[in-house]
């Protein structure tokens, strides 16, 4: 399962093997069905479905991963933070933490890009700032009971200093679960991506993205169906690979 | 236990705080602010738009038209839409009805699927049964939901024609069949992602109760199996699912955004998704905080039914 996590996930990174350009309007070849030409059809306005994908994969898996990224890197910051210093510091991040996982993450995150251009950092940058709160919530739990064990009670009675502490004893230990937090980060934030650009506020056209190939699919739904069945599946794919991948790490520690 | 009640209030307080801080912060991050529709508008003069600013505080420092707007927002003055200028509240509130129908019929449909996927692939763990179960499981969790409602329309309202497409009635029919046809794809696009959630939480939830020693002894005694599963494991395992089930509450109003918009479903999210296409900032503000909170009290309610269903835990 998770061998063909990795596969899908290879493949879709070596999106460069599409032979028409992804923006290529070719009007006389408009809406056809998937044939040898044009493996997934085309749409429209007779761009080919299948580069459209593909290129819409790069898109996607950017944002995926780059605010994963984020996610960890602000996720393990403020857990690590609420679990090793304790006291007033751990209450007010676990307040903020749990503020902002009241909120609904996808309204939140349609009206954010609404008020600032929907550009691919930006979007990066906004997923990245919805998604750390498992992360932190998953750090600060191992921080709080790889806090009381004998190695770093050892640690800090041979005089570590705090940062040592963390860096070396810790950190190390909480990565695993950490690890796991940021793969379903990515599936989550390919989720949210797709769903943004569906409803016109992530990507831009004319870059394709998985997202915004389905808005613009739900017009010509009826008669030509693969320019919504496409898209959508390598959306599900990816992040049911993603998930896979995520519950696999979870078990053994290793991917695969 | 009461004094359990209050802390807990007590802390709900300071988190709306911090989310009318963060909302506060967003419509002011708008360029141009609140008046910023009118300031692309050629017709409206530089002067007007002063009075404006003016008329609406936004001359004022940023703390106090913040006060302001809080004291606004806990009085129930929601301000007026830019859309169609009714106060928002009104809008908002006619909408709620058909929200809270759809997102029960998921609950109850997502808890049909859940419970006996949950239970049973428990007792039966590395069946064949349990495996399949959990790929679909998986499955779920990863749909896009617009997707799946899409494909969902395409197949049974377009291809099939069995179900409507989109609304809630029919325009000449409001019985209660027909209601009931319309209900059918998108409670069933929004029950998915939790049907499959809940199983998986149910299913461990179960295994760590089925391992407890009062199973063992009252398999010793004698119970038929269906006795000790349902009346003694389930209600053990049901403790923190309903806790999980409750916290879903956010995921589940974004659902309802997505679900409401493809099918049109006249409910708060689709009233959403059309202030966001317009730029209708004051409806979008007053949903996200009524969203909020009403996130922070169910969480509120499944602290306090945890903390009371089970006799462990006393206060």
């Amino acid at each position: 399962m998770a061998g063909l996590g990795m596969l899908l996930l290879l493949a879709l990174l070596a999106p460069l093997v599409s032979w028409h350009a992804p923006d290529a309007v070719d009007l006389a070849s408009r809406r056809q069905a998937p044939s040898l030409g044009h493996p997934f059809g085309t749409d429209d306005l007779g761009r080919d479905v299948f580069s459209r994908v593909a290129h819409g994969a790069r898109v996607s898996l950017a944002i995926g991963l780059l605010s994963a990224a984020i996610t960890g890197v602000v996720g393990i910051a403020i857990g690590a933070s609420a679990g090793f210093g304790g006291g007033w510091l751990d209450s007010l991040l676990m307040r903020i933490t749990d503020a902002m996982l009241a909120i609904p993450r996808l309204p939140l995150l349609m009206v954010a890009a609404a008020i600032f251009e929907p550009t691919i950092l930006v979007l990066i940058m906004l997923v990245g700032a919805v998604g750390w709160m498992e992360t932190a919530r998953v750090v600060r739990a191992e921080f709080l009971s790889l806090r009381e064990r004998s190695f770093v009670q050892a640690a800090r009675a041979a005089g570590a200093s705090p940062l040592r502490v963390v860096g070396r004893h810790i950190l190390p230990n909480a990565a695993p679960a950490a690890a796991v937090a940021m793969t379903l980060a990515v599936g989550r934030g390919i989720l949210l991506e797709s769903t943004m650009s569906f409803f016109g506020v992530g990507v831009q056209p004319p870059q394709s993205s998985w997202g915004n190939m389905l808005y613009q699919a739900q017009s010509t739904m009826a008669t030509e169906p693969w320019v919504a069945i496409f898209p959508g599946l390598f959306i599900f794919g990816t992040v049911f690979s993603v998930f896979i991948i995520g519950d696999r790490v979870g078990d053994d520690g290793v991917p695969a | 236990m009461l004094a359990y009640v209050a802390r807990r209030v007590a802390v709900a307080g300071p988190l709306l705080l911090i989310i009318s801080i963060l909302v506060f912060g967003l419509i002011h991050a708008v360029p141009g602010g609140p008046v910023e529709m009118f300031l692309a508008n050629p017709n409206v003069r530089p002067e007007d738009v002063e009075r404006l600013r003016a008329a609406l505080g936004l001359d004022q420092p940023l703390y106090i038209q913040y006060a302001a707007w809080l004291k606004g927002f806990l009085t129930g003055e929601w301000g007026y839409s830019f859309v169609d200028g009714r106060p928002v509240a009104v809008r908002i509130v006619e909408r709620v009805p058909a929200t809270l129908e759809l997102i029960g019929s998921a609950m109850v449909l997502a808890l049909v699927v859940a419970i006996p996927a949950g239970v049973v692939t428990a007792k039966r763990r590395g069946s064949w049964l349990d495996t399949a179960t959990s790929t679909a499981a998986f499955a779920g969790i990863s749909l896009p939901l617009f997707w799946f409602a899409l494909i969902l329309q395409l197949v049974f309202a377009v291809q099939l024609g069995w179900l409507p497409s989109s609304g809630r009635t029919s325009v000449f029919d409001g019985s209660f069949e027909d209601r009931l046809r319309h209900l059918v794809l998108p409670a069933a696009v929004l029950a998915a992602l939790h049907a499959a959630a809940w199983s998986r939480f149910l299913r461990s939830s179960m295994v760590t109760a089925l391992k407890q020693r009062f199973v063992m002894a009252a398999e010793a005694r004698g119970l038929p199996a269906r006795s000790v599963t349902w009346r003694h494991a389930f209600r053990t395992a049901l403790l923190p699912f309903v806790s999980v089930a409750l916290l879903d509450a956010a995921i589940m109003v974004s659902g309802a955004v997505i679900t409401e918009s493809v099918f049109t479903w006249p409910g708060l999210g689709a009233l959403f998704t059309e202030s966001l296409a317009r730029r209708d900032y004051s409806v979008m503000m007053a949903f996200l905080m009524l969203t909020s909170t009403a996130v922070i009290v169910l969480n509120l309610v499944a602290d306090l039914a945890y903390r009371w269903l089970d006799p462990r835990i006393a206060a």
